[in-house]
């Protein structure tokens, strides 16, 4: 399975959808998102972000849908975007969160309209309260089963996708790349096999309490070479996260 | 066999009435002014992994003879030679621990859970400042320390940043085992080394 990742953000011919989550927004990250997305949708209180963030240019902002529990988008925002025909689509608290069922409606949306789509990008859920960026995390194991899309989710300089069982090539020659990546295996034992890497796995475990790779980063190349590409083989769920450099090398 | 339900108030240690006598480990993050005061005035032992010296320094100008770690350790990487330089002459010690598959995290603790055992002190939880906020990746690390404290000592290791704390909670049956690194110590000190010796079982 190919997979590109940042890649996918770069290239205007990448095709993706936007969800916003209620987290502090990052312009830059929006505006290259949200020109490129097919499809573009906030989660609750994200509209109150997406409102303040695009004051002055508000009409080209305006979110195919905004859904959740609406505990947290403000009176005047919602109105705001009732107005402007936003469709607002309530889903009532349950077990799943605002994230997850943003997320169902995408991809049954993108269904519903046929769309090509490549990627499902996330800006926000990582940063803040601890138990939403876990819940993040829950998101994208949820997110398995609900579609074959690649998810990624994008907040500060930090990108989180979770790598399904088998292999992936993770192109990283954007030059947005950071310095730092990681493979994380947040639900379990995960057999992992890398090249790519400065320090590599050879089929060995990774698994909380006895070996997790933080602080890794891509095998050195010379000067002026362009980095080999990530391989990631895994037997479980793996969540890949990487470093974001906003300045283009 | 009766296992005794692990009892915590996890935020015990931000109350100035609170009881629990701590040891407190700073992180490479910006450092929250109020949880440091509280903190760093119920510690029995207080060190910095470090670039938390860095963090320290800054946020402790015009009265940092108040606010000097009992030690320094790390792979020194993020520790600038002004702010190393400055802790090194006010006798604290530094605590080299070479790059491994350790976190400086995970390498700070071990040396303060071998410190709490050689001086003897009696402690209810190791507090982290730090950990939870930044690069995901580094949040994760905090994570894994967190694990690995579970065979490093009976201690509670609490984590806080920002308005998160976290802490893991262990299963009844722990054993635990001994942690061994080799770090060398500057500053004129003898090195040590670190290593556990505790081998009991939890909850037997």
């Amino acid at each position: 399975m190919i997979m590109t990742s940042l890649s996918r953000l770069c290239f205007s011919t990448q095709r993706i959808c936007l969800i916003i989550l209620n987290q502090p927004l990052d312009k830059d990250y929006l505006h290259i998102l949200w020109s490129k997305a097919l499809l573009r949708a906030c989660a609750d209180g994200a509209a109150n972000h997406l409102y303040n963030v695009t004051a002055g240019e508000r009409d080209s902002f305006l979110p195919d849908y905004i859904s959740g529990d609406f505990d947290s988008i403000t009176t005047e925002v919602k109105a705001f975007y009732a107005d402007k025909g936003c469709r607002l689509i309530e889903t009532a608290d349950q077990d799943l969160t605002d994230f997850t069922k943003c997320l169902a409606i995408m991809v049954e949306e993108i269904h519903r309209r046929q769309l090509q789509v490549d990627t499902i990008v996330t800006l926000g859920g990582l940063a803040g309260r601890l138990d939403q960026t876990m819940a993040s995390v829950e998101t994208l194991y949820h997110s398995l089963t609900m579609t074959q899309l690649p998810l990624l989710v994008i907040q500060g300089t930090s990108l989180a996708c979770l790598l399904r069982p088998g292999s992936h090539r993770l192109q990283v020659n954007t030059g947005l790349e950071g310095e730092w990546c990681s493979l994380i295996p947040v639900g379990g034992p995960c057999q992992t096999l890398t090249t790519g890497l400065k320090w590599n796995l050879s089929n060995q475990v990774l698994q909380f309490g006895k070996l997790v790779s933080t602080s890794n980063t891509y095998e050195p190349v010379a000067p002026g070479e362009p980095r080999k590409p990530v391989t990631v083989t895994t037997d479980q769920p793996l969540l890949w996260s990487m470093g974001i450099c906003k300045v283009k090398k």
